[in-house]
């Protein structure tokens, strides 16, 4: 009878744990890894997602996204949302970080409250505000512009000056949120090794770089990868509703474009294919950076 | 020997000039959103650069909530965002307990593959996840948005590193003493976790309310669309009738993030402050 | 030359005054310790000297200069944190030469300052390693070679060597006197540690609640105590303060009457209560006969000598002696005149020593 009850413990400790870990494991095996598969899957067929009808076509779906003469656009409207986006949540918030942690000794914390704010916004209402504030019809950018003697652009219809519209929309609701991060490894940094600096006479620029910025590299990896990823995936939101990729597929990217190939064109196949070819490209990019910053200092 | 006292306050007064800049920068969106909620139609395309209204008026609101079933919309947002906040934080606590207090195997390995998710496009599963809420006949419903996110990797990461400062041996003194682990989480872990629940559970209601992408493929029927996606319904009228009202709306919709941001800002941004370096 | 001068310096954090009313001369070269617990101060007033405090009111004074208001970079010190504050990305030649670098000094006399500090302090063969790969006595020592590498007139130490392990402290302490017999700077260096102070220190500071308790060379503080605090902080086991009555000729302890030399007797003057110390080891403990009959309560054997515990009343009273000594549970004590000092019961400072 105990024999008994010692073994119906042991097995209770062990399927125990695995009681707790069951849920996320079943609703991520449903709606992540599942539907991973399922993309690859989808991607080998020619489908419009409703017949009964799925025909295998293999690789024929990536050759004709490859050989699409608007996929050399697609990769240019990606490349430069990320540069944009790098300029204005990398670099910009570092800088700034550093200046809020270390350079100024009062109201720190006032401007990363406010500065903070804009990441819990929607990017819905961003898209929507900044719509009519760029909007050439009498917006207040529009009225700076003609002030100052330029014409105002058309931001959502002309070519290039959409990028940048968007671009700015997703920076700015991304902004504070990277900013916090950045500060926080920052201040993570010994006050001892930026004071033996300071009697070094080491000047601020030189500190941050030679100090501050390999120390808070890996926080740095993990900015530069979320506003890789993400940034992509968040302008989808303004893209959709403002130009819904347009002016002719001057603002889509490799995100979007699947949405307008599987909700709008119908074939689910090559919506697929690019999705799984956007999925290597940033995982090629995360490994390429990875090893980057393996050259610079892990403070572990 | 050169420094003087004004050269470094000078230097301090530059950041703060550069900052107060950076800060009317960032918040001009905003004010201009919610006076313009206050600027008839007609007065919006003659203010030019001036932000704020001659005569403030709630027209906008007013018309907005007998135009849409705003309510509805509000009410429809909350519905969602409770059920995906409550699921969040249970699975995310449960996950983060039994990693971190429990023996597995290969917890970490386990762990390193839900992060990973974090970086998996959208777009990669969101076709998938759109046929399999189909094939379970949730097509045009609250639930069927719900469903998909009733697990978060973000969470999981940020409760676990909460719950890897309490000492184990807290627990295992529990254990000793044949205190069951549903229980030792319960009346000992929980209570030690708390803001960061808390916390999480905010960020969770946010994002959930903020959500656009999704609710807009599930849900094609206007009573059942969030806030979020409502603001769309103000885009076509683009001949400008839809200036005011999409601000008031607008305006509307940030109300929920800001006010829980007022209550709980100290606990969201030092949620955010210690994190970033993994491994 | 390069004095360190504080006049009349305040500094307060909000409405907490921590330092008040500080004044100190250290003379050019001067090896000085300051010496005190935890939260007396000493670490704030070497950061002061370092420019990494501010300095509330008073003036600061270094080489004749005033400078309050001079950033730590412009103040010419070399500074050796408690944690020694290496840069763990960079290696120990580019920790070392970081200053240098920094002052854009040409790399060749780089190269020759970096060895010439490196032979000195033994670390040659480790050039080219990070902190991470070293020990910690070696680390310890990586932090002198970057304050030596500049030759600085002022060289600040905060508690360097706290984090060491007993054995290697001794080693460390010989060469932190090497080192600045190598150029004679003026060394302010800060610790809790008595032993420390009493080795390392041409002169000590004192300091209890940032008040300075006495500013003197070792001897005189472990010979002179100006009162009950210093007498008590340096020394261990600490000397024994005994609250005694005076009646008449004599002072009594534990309701024995022990008369008072004439010389002394003078000195207590109308005092009829009077606080008496004598270091343990300075106590005369016999077996027959002596000036008390005291009970002991412990003893501990401490290898090198026999430390016995007396109690009587409330207080208690510590002698050590020779490890082999014949002991037995009532012992006479016999008090060394010579050697024992009184302070004021009320104030508790030295009333002095007879001629």
């Amino acid at each position: 009878m105990s024999e008994n009850f010692i073994k119906h413990n042991l097995k209770i400790k062990k399927i125990e744990p695995i009681i707790y870990l069951l849920p996320v494991i079943i609703i991520y095996s449903i709606f992540m890894f599942w539907p991973i598969i399922q993309n690859i899957y989808l991607s080998t067929l020619s489908w419009n997602m409703v017949s009964p009808n799925k025909v295998f076509v293999g690789f024929k779906n990536y050759l004709q996204i490859f050989t699409d003469p608007e996929f050399p656009l697609l990769l240019r409207n990606t490349f430069i949302y990320v540069i944009i986006m790098m300029v204005f949540n990398f670099i910009i918030p570092y800088l700034i970080a550093y200046v809020l942690a270390r350079l100024i000794k009062n109201a720190a914390h006032f401007y990363r409250s406010l500065l903070f704010f804009p990441s819990l916004l929607s990017l819905a209402v961003a898209a929507i505000v900044f719509m009519w504030l760029l909007t050439p019809l009498g917006g207040p950018i529009a009225e700076l512009f003609k002030s100052i003697g330029i014409v105002p652009p058309n931001w959502f219809k002309s070519r290039g000056y959409v990028l940048v519209a968007l671009s700015i929309i997703t920076a700015w609701r991304c902004f504070g949120f990277n900013l916090i991060i950045f500060i926080g490894a920052i201040l993570d940094v010994p006050d001892e090794l930026i004071e033996a600096a300071k009697i070094e006479k080491a000047s601020s620029w030189t500190i941050f770089w030679r100090i501050v910025r390999p120390l808070t590299s890996s926080a740095a990896l993990y900015v530069f990868i979320i506003t890789f990823v993400f940034g992509l995936q968040y302008v989808f939101t303004p893209i959709h509703m403002l130009t819904q990729g347009g002016p002719n597929q001057e603002s889509t990217n490799l995100i979007y474009v699947v949405y307008q190939y599987g909700f709008k064109f119908f074939q689910s196949g090559k919506a697929a294919a690019v999705a799984i070819i956007s999925l290597i490209i940033f995982l090629i990019v995360i490994v390429i950076q990875k090893r980057l910053e393996k050259s610079v200092f892990y403070a572990n | 020997m050169q420094t003087n006292p004004s050269k470094k306050k000078n230097k301090e007064f530059f950041w703060h000039v550069l900052l107060l800049a950076l800060v009317v920068i960032t918040f001009y969106p905003l004010l201009f959103m919610f006076f313009a909620s206050l600027k008839t139609n007609n007065e919006l395309f003659r203010s030019g650069l001036n932000i704020f209204p001659t005569s403030p008026t709630f027209q906008n609101f007013l018309l907005v909530f007998t135009k849409q079933p705003v309510l509805q919309f509000i009410g429809n947002s909350l519905v969602i965002a409770l059920i995906v906040t409550f699921a969040k934080l249970i699975t995310s606590i449960l996950t983060s307990y039994a990693l971190v207090f429990m023996n597995v195997k290969y917890k970490e390995a386990i762990f390193y593959i839900f992060t990973i998710t974090m970086f998996v496009p959208f777009s990669v599963i969101m076709i998938p996840n759109y046929l399999t809420i189909n094939k379970f006949l949730l097509m045009d419903s609250l639930l069927g948005v719900a469903l998909p996110q009733l697990a978060d990797a973000m969470g999981i990461f940020r409760i676990r590193q909460a719950m890897r400062q309490i000492p184990k041996s807290l627990v295992e003194a529990a254990r000793i003493d044949k205190v069951n682990h549903f229980t030792a989480m319960v009346r000992i872990v929980i209570p030690l976790v708390r803001s960061s629940i808390v916390a999480m559970g905010i960020i969770f209601f946010i994002n959930s309310w903020n959500e656009f992408i999704w609710p807009m493929l599930i849900l094609k029927s206007r009573e059942k669309s969030t806030i979020t996606i409502a603001l769309q319904y103000f885009l076509n009228s683009e001949g400008g009738s839809a200036w005011g009202s999409s601000m008031a709306l607008a305006t509307i919709a940030t109300l929920v993030p800001l006010f829980l941001y007022l209550i709980s800002q100290r606990q969201i941004i030092s949620t955010f402050l210690q994190s970033g370096l993994k491994e | 030359m390069n004095e360190i001068i504080f006049k009349n310096v305040y500094k307060n954090y909000g409405h907490v005054e921590v330092i008040k009313d500080l004044n100190l001369t250290i003379p050019s070269g001067l090896r000085l310790v300051l010496l005190g617990p935890s939260g007396c101060g000493k670490t704030t007033i070497l950061r002061m000297i370092a420019g990494l405090e501010e300095i509330t009111s008073g003036d600061l004074f270094m080489g004749g200069t005033r400078v309050n208001d001079l950033e730590p970079g412009d103040r010419n010190v070399s500074m050796v944190f408690q944690n020694y504050a290496l840069y763990p990305h960079m290696t120990i030649e580019d920790n070392i030469l970081f200053g240098l670098q920094v002052a854009k000094v040409p790399k060749s006399e780089q190269q020759e300052q970096l060895y010439w500090a490196l032979e000195i302090l033994e670390l040659t063969p480790y050039v080219k390693r990070y902190p991470k790969e070293l020990s910690g006595g070696q680390r310890q020592r990586v932090a002198l070679c970057r304050s030596l590498v500049k030759k600085s007139p002022y060289l600040l130490l905060d508690e360097p060597l706290s984090n060491l392990d007993a054995q290697l402290r001794t080693s460390a302490r010989a060469e932190l006197v090497k080192i600045h017999e190598v150029y004679n700077p003026t060394f302010v260096y800060v610790t809790h540690d008595q032993v420390e102070a009493m080795t390392i220190g041409h002169k000590i500071v004192v300091l209890d609640k940032s008040i300075i308790q006495q500013f003197d060379v070792p001897d005189n503080i472990y010979n002179k105590p100006n009162n009950v605090f210093v007498a008590k902080f340096i020394g261990s086991p600490s000397m024994n303060i005994i609250e005694a009555p005076i009646e008449g000729e004599s002072i009594i302890i534990d309701g024995i009457r022990v008369k008072v030399p004439t010389n002394w007797r003078e000195k207590v003057g109308e005092r009829s209560k009077i606080k008496f110390g004598v270091r343990p080891e300075h106590v005369i403990l016999d077996t027959t006969h002596g000036d008390l009959k005291l009970k002991s309560d412990f003893v501990e054997n401490h290898g090198n000598r026999k430390c016995i515990s007396f109690r009587f009343g409330s207080q208690q009273l510590m002698a050590t002696t020779e490890p082999e000594f014949n002991f037995s549970e009532d012992l006479y004590l016999k008090i060394p005149w010579q050697r024992i000092h009184f302070f004021d019961n009320e104030s508790n400072i030295n009333i002095g020593y007879p001629n």
